[in-house]
C-alpha cells in the first residue's frame, strides 16, 4: 500500500507556489497504485468515502515525491475510490523554477526604466485620442499682417538699374 | 499676482542652493505663464550657456547634469560671476559689489576668447572688451541695458540670504528708465557657507518676491549639526545621495560623506569652507579628518568624486601630484577655479597676487580640459594664450598626437548654423528697396496716374531696358513680416527705376530703405519644446503623432523619436527677390528638417485685372489704401491711359504669382498659395495627437495583475513575486532541479509551457 496525501485547493490554477491555497492538514490514506503506474499521470485506488469524492481536488504522494492535481474521480460497486491524477511540477519544483533566471515578457510589475519603452500591443488603448494645439511662443513671432502699422516695413521691391553712386 | 514656491529648506542650514528666477517683462508677468514655460526657457538658455545642459526637470526630480564640453560648442555668452556680499550691496541693497569673473565665448570672427576680470579696478576693461566683442558678460552693477542681452547668469557666489534678494532688487527696478528689458530667464546657482555665519542662518528666508516668480530647490537641509539621521539626510538630499549616510555638513566638519547618487553628475570641483561662497581647492595634501580638498558632493576625507569621461567618477585624492588632472577636469566644464585661500573671503578673483586658472575653449569652441594661469595682473582679456595654444597645438596635455581627444571616435555635432553666404544675388544687376505700405501705394499711384510728360521721362529713365517699359520693374513683394527687422538696413534712396526717381505729386519723392548685399535672409519663428506625456512607448511613434504648421509652408509631420523632449525651432530661409522660402525645422540645434514655401505675397505691377489686383491685395488686405482705391477706381472708369500704354506689350511681371492666387502651391505640405496664406494663422503651432488609456489608476493595476505589462528583462519568479502576486510570462534562460526527485521530460515541458502561458508566482 502507498500513501497519499489528499488535500482541497482553492487557489488559480497557474500559481506557482501553491502552499497558501491548500487546506491545512491534509489527509492521509492509504491506496493502491494500478499496474503498471505512470508517475506522471497515475491512477491510485482507495476505500470509498463520499467526503474524500466531493472535497479534495489536490494530492501529494511521498513515494513519488510529487504533487498531484485530481482529474478524475470514480467510484465502482466494491466500494472503491479511484482517482486519476497528473502532476503538477511547477509547484512540486516551486523552489527551483522560482529561482531560474526568466526573460521576461510580460509582468505584472509596473516596467521600470528602459522597460517602460517596450512597446504593449495588448494595452488598452481606446480608438479616440487626445489631440491638442500649442503655439509657439509669442515673443519671437514674426508675422506680423494681421496688424501691420505704417512704420512696418514689408514690401520688397526690385527694380532694374543700379544706384547712380 | 506672485507665486513663490520653495521646498524644504530649514532655517538655518548650510549647503548649495540653486535659484531660478523667472524674470518678468514689463507689463507681463511669467506668473501667468505656465511653469514649464519658464523652466524651458532656463533649460534652453542653459543648454547654449558654457555650462550646458543644466538639466532644470531633472534637478528637480533630482539630478543636476553639466555636460562635458567636449561634445558640447559653447555658442552662447553666459556669465560665471560671483556674487560677493560687500557691505554696500547686502546691506544697503545699491550695489552689486562681487568681483566678476566672465567666461564669454563667440565664434564671431572666427576667434576665441576666455575673460577673466580680476579685481575691480579691471572691470572696466573688462566690460568694454566684451562689449567690443559680444556685448557685455555680466557687470558689476545689472541695468536693464546689460541684461538685454544677456542669455543668463550663473551666480556661484556667497549667499547671506540678502544676496538674492538684492539680485532681486534689480529685477524689480521698474523705475531705472535703463531697465526697460529683461532676459527671458536667470539662472542663478548659489553656494553659501556654512552655518557659524549668522547671516546664512537666514538663508533665503528674506527674500519676499511680490513681483517675480521665484521657484528654488535647495540642496541643503544638511544642519549644522553632525548626527543628523539617516533619514534626515536622504530626504533632504533625495537626488544627490543614494542612501542613508550620515550626511556632509559643508562647512569644517564632513565627517561623512553621502554615497553619491549614479545619476548625480556635478562638477563641483573645490569645496566651500567657511563664509566664503566659492570654490577652491587646498594647495596642500589635506590633513586626516580634514575637509580640505573635499568637494561638496561625494568625497571626504581628502578624497573627491567629479564627473570624468565616458560617465564614470574620478575619484582623486588631492594630492599635489593630482591636482593637475583636477584642474583639467574643472576646465572641462569651463569652471574657473583657484587653489590659494585669500584672506578676503570675498575677493577670490580680485586680490592682488592670487592665481586663477581659466578654462580656455580650443578653436572648436569646446572645453577640452585646457586652462590658462591668470594672476591678477594678467586683468582682461587673454586670446588663447601662447602657452594654452601650444597646449592645445600638441603639448602635453595633447595625447592624441596633437590632439586632446581620440581622433578615431567621431564626435557628434548639436549644433548647426545656418551661415550667411559670401556672395549674394542682391544689388548686382538691380536695385532693392524696402518699402512700407505708403510707399508702395506712391509708386502705384505714379504708375497709373503718371501724365504724358511723367510718362516721357520715365521711359527715357528706362530706355535702356527693352521696348517694354515695365520690364524695368522686376518684382514687387509682400512678406508677412517686416523685412527691415531682420536685414537691418540702414540706408535709404529715392526709389529709382532705371534712371528715373519716382515721385508721385500727392506723396513726393518716394523714399525706401535699401536692401543691403548682404542681407541676412534667415526669419526666426520661434520655438517650442515637447515633452513626453507618458514617459513610456506611448510617447513615441506609431501611437503619439506630431504636426507642425507653419505659416506659408504648411503643415509637416515630426517623427516624435526625433524631436522628443527637445526644443523645436522654425526657421525660415527667404529669396528676398523671388518670395521662395525653405522653412527649417531645428530640434535642439539641428535642422532636420526642410520645407519649401513661398512666404512672399508677389504683387502684379501690370494690367488693369492685375493693378487691380494689386490694389486689393494692398488695400485689402492690410487695410485700404485711399490712394491705391482710387487708382483703381481710375482704371475702371477709363482714366487709364498712360497706364494701357505701360500694359500695350505688357510682359506681366509677377504674372505666375497671380496664377497662383487660389490653386494650391504645395501639396506636400498642404499649404496653399501665399496670398490664401495670408488668411491662416499667423504663428507656428504643433498638433501632438496622443493615445488614450481605455482604463487607469486602479482599474489599469488590476489589468496588469491578470495580463501584465510588456517588459524585455531578466528576472527570477522569486523577485517578481516578492513585490506582488501578478502575472509573469517569461521562458527561462538556464533551468536546474536541485533536489533528489527529477522530473520527466514531459513535466519540464510543462513547466516551460506554464511560464510560458502565464503564471502567477503566489
Amino acid at each position: 500500500m502507498t500513501t497519499i496525501y489528499l488535500y482541497t485547493y482553492t487557489g488559480d490554477p497557474k500559481v506557482v507556489d501553491k502552499s497558501s491555497y491548500l487546506s491545512g492538514t491534509p489527509e492521509s490514506r492509504s491506496c493502491a497504485l494500478t499496474q503498471p503506474c505512470d508517475i506522471e499521470q497515475p491512477s491510485v485506488i482507495l476505500a470509498y468515502s463520499a467526503a474524500d469524492a466531493r472535497s479534495f481536488n489536490y494530492a501529494y504522494i511521498p513515494e513519488f515525491g510529487r504533487y498531484y492535481n485530481i482529474i478524475g474521480r470514480e467510484t465502482d460497486s466494491a466500494g472503491q475510490l479511484h482517482l486519476s491524477l497528473q502532476s503538477d511540477p511547477i509547484f512540486t519544483w516551486a523552489a527551483d523554477v522560482s529561482s531560474w533566471p526568466l526573460m521576461i515578457s510580460r509582468s505584472a510589475q509596473p516596467p521600470q526604466e528602459h522597460s517602460t519603452y517596450t512597446r504593449d500591443p495588448l494595452l488598452p488603448l481606446a480608438a479616440d485620442r487626445e489631440v491638442n494645439t500649442y503655439k509657439f511662443d509669442d515673443e519671437n513671432n514674426p508675422f506680423n499682417v494681421s496688424d501691420l502699422a505704417v512704420t512696418d516695413y514689408n514690401f520688397v521691391l526690385n527694380v532694374a538699374g543700379r544706384e547712380s553712386s | 499676482m506672485s507665486e513663490v514656491n520653495r521646498s524644504v529648506y530649514p532655517a538655518g542650514t548650510t549647503g548649495l542652493h540653486g535659484l531660478e528666477v523667472c524674470s518678468y517683462r514689463l507689463d507681463h508677468f511669467l506668473d501667468d505663464e505656465p511653469w514649464e514655460d519658464s523652466i524651458a526657457i532656463a533649460q534652453s538658455m542653459s543648454e547654449r550657456a558654457p555650462f550646458n545642459a543644466i538639466d532644470f526637470i531633472t534637478t528637480l526630480d533630482g539630478g543636476l547634469t553639466f555636460t562635458v564640453q567636449e561634445s558640447r560648442r559653447a555658442l552662447q555668452k553666459i556669465a560665471l560671476t560671483y556674487i560677493g556680499s560687500g557691505t554696500n550691496f547686502g546691506q544697503q541693497n545699491q550695489y552689486y559689489n562681487g568681483s566678476v569673473s566672465g567666461v564669454n565665448i563667440s565664434d564671431t570672427g572666427g576667434i576665441y576668447y576666455s575673460y577673466a576680470t580680476l579685481r575691480k579696478t579691471a572691470r572696466t576693461a573688462f566690460v568694454q572688451s566684451c562689449q567690443n566683442y559680444y556685448r557685455p558678460a555680466q557687470y558689476d552693477i545689472l541695468t536693464g541695458a546689460d541684461l538685454q542681452s544677456i542669455l543668463g547668469v550663473i551666480c556661484v557666489g556667497y549667499d547671506d540670504g540678502q544676496t538674492m534678494s538684492s539680485f532681486k532688487y534689480y529685477l524689480n527696478h521698474k523705475d531705472d528708465p535703463n531697465f526697460t528689458y529683461y532676459p527671458s530667464s536667470i539662472f542663478m546657482l548659489g553656494l553659501y557657507g556654512n552655518s557659524d555665519d549668522s547671516n546664512v542662518r537666514r538663508g533665503i528666508a528674506p527674500i519676499d518676491l511680490s513681483e517675480v516668480t521665484i521657484k528654488y530647490w535647495a540642496y541643503s537641509g544638511s544642519p549644522p549639526v553632525h548626527n543628523t539621521s539617516s533619514a534626515q539626510c536622504y530626504q533632504a538630499f533625495p537626488w544627490a545621495v543614494s542612501g542613508g549616510y550620515t550626511c556632509l555638513d559643508a562647512g569644517t566638519n564632513m565627517l561623512k560623506a553621502p554615497i553619491l547618487n549614479p545619476a548625480l553628475i556635478f562638477p563641483l570641483i573645490g569645496s566651500i569652507n567657511g563664509n566664503r561662497g566659492y570654490l577652491y581647492t587646498w594647495a596642500t595634501s589635506p590633513a586626516a579628518n580634514s575637509t580640505q580638498g573635499t568637494v561638496i558632493f561625494g568625497g571626504g576625507n581628502g578624497t573627491m568624486y567629479t564627473p570624468y569621461k565616458d560617465g564614470a567618477y574620478l575619484k582623486i585624492h588631492l594630492l599635489p601630484a593630482a591636482f593637475d588632472r583636477v584642474f583639467s577636469t574643472a576646465a572641462t566644464y569651463g569652471i574657473p577655479f583657484t587653489t590659494e585661500f585669500p584672506a578676503d573671503a570675498h575677493s577670490l578673483f580680485s586680490t592682488e597676487g592670487i592665481t586663477t586658472y581659466m578654462p580656455i575653449a580650443n578653436a572648436g569652441g569646446y572645453y577640452d580640459g585646457q586652462f590658462e594661469t591668470l594672476t591678477i595682473d594678467d586683468t582682461v582679456s587673454s586670446e588663447l594664450s601662447p602657452a594654452s595654444r601650444e597646449l592645445w597645438e600638441g603639448g602635453i596635455h595633447a595625447p592624441y598626437n596633437g590632439r586632446s581627444y581620440d581622433p578615431t571616435i567621431p564626435i557628434p555635432i548639436d549644433q548647426i548654423d545656418l551661415t550667411q553666404p559670401s556672395v549674394s544675388p542682391i544689388g548686382s544687376f538691380n536695385k532693392t528697396y524696402i518699402l512700407n505700405k505708403q510707399e508702395v501705394d506712391a509708386i502705384q499711384a505714379y504708375i497709373y496716374g503718371a501724365d504724358d510728360s511723367t510718362l516721357e521721362n520715365f521711359l527715357k529713365g528706362i530706355s535702356n531696358f527693352g521696348a517694354n517699359p515695365m520690364d524695368a520693374f522686376i518684382s514687387l513683394h509682400m512678406w508677412p513680416f517686416n523685412v527691415r527687422e531682420f536685414v537691418t538696413a540702414s540706408a535709404t534712396a529715392q526709389v529709382t527705376v532705371g534712371r528715373t526717381p519716382i515721385s508721385d505729386t500727392t506723396y513726393g519723392d518716394v523714399i525706401g530703405f535699401i536692401m543691403p548685399t548682404n542681407a541676412k535672409a534667415v526669419v526666426d519663428c520661434g520655438s517650442f519644446r515637447i515633452k513626453p506625456k507618458f514617459n513610456s512607448f506611448l510617447d513615441y511613434e506609431p501611437y503619439t503623432t506630431i504636426n507642425l504648421y507653419i505659416p506659408f509652408v504648411g503643415t509637416v509631420d515630426l517623427a516624435p523619436s526625433l524631436y522628443m523632449n527637445k526644443r523645436i525651432n522654425v526657421r525660415l530661409i527667404c529669396d528676398w527677390i523671388t518670395g521662395a522660402t525653405t522653412a527649417v525645422v531645428y530640434a535642439d540645434g539641428i535642422p532636420l528638417v526642410y520645407q519649401q514655401g513661398v512666404g512672399a505675397v508677389s504683387i502684379s505691377m501690370t494690367g488693369d485685372n492685375h493693378s487691380k489686383t494689386a490694389g486689393d491685395v494692398i488695400g485689402g488686405v492690410i487695410g485700404a489704401a485711399g490712394s491705391a482705391v482710387g487708382a483703381v477706381a481710375a482704371a475702371k472708369t477709363g482714366n487709364f491711359g498712360t497706364a494701357a500704354q505701360f500694359a500695350g506689350k505688357a510682359v506681366e511681371m509677377g504674372s505666375q504669382a497671380f496664377m497662383d492666387y487660389g490653386k494650391t502651391d504645395f501639396t506636400q505640405a498642404g499649404s496653399s498659395s501665399p496670398m490664401c496664406s495670408l488668411y491662416m494663422p499667423m504663428y507656428c503651432y504643433l498638433t501632438i495627437s496622443t493615445p488614450k488609456l481605455l482604463i487607469e489608476d486602479e482599474a489599469l493595476t488590476q489589468w496588469a495583475h491578470g495580463v501584465g505589462y510588456a517588459d524585455s528583462r531578466v528576472s527570477t519568479l522569486a523577485a517578481e513575486g516578492s513585490s506582488g502576486d501578478g502575472i509573469v510570462i517569461g521562458s527561462p534562460v538556464r533551468i536546474s532541479f536541485t533536489g533528489s526527485v527529477q522530473p520527466t521530460p514531459g513535466e519540464i515541458e510543462r513547466i516551460i509551457q506554464m511560464l510560458s502561458d502565464g503564471v502567477f508566482p503566489r
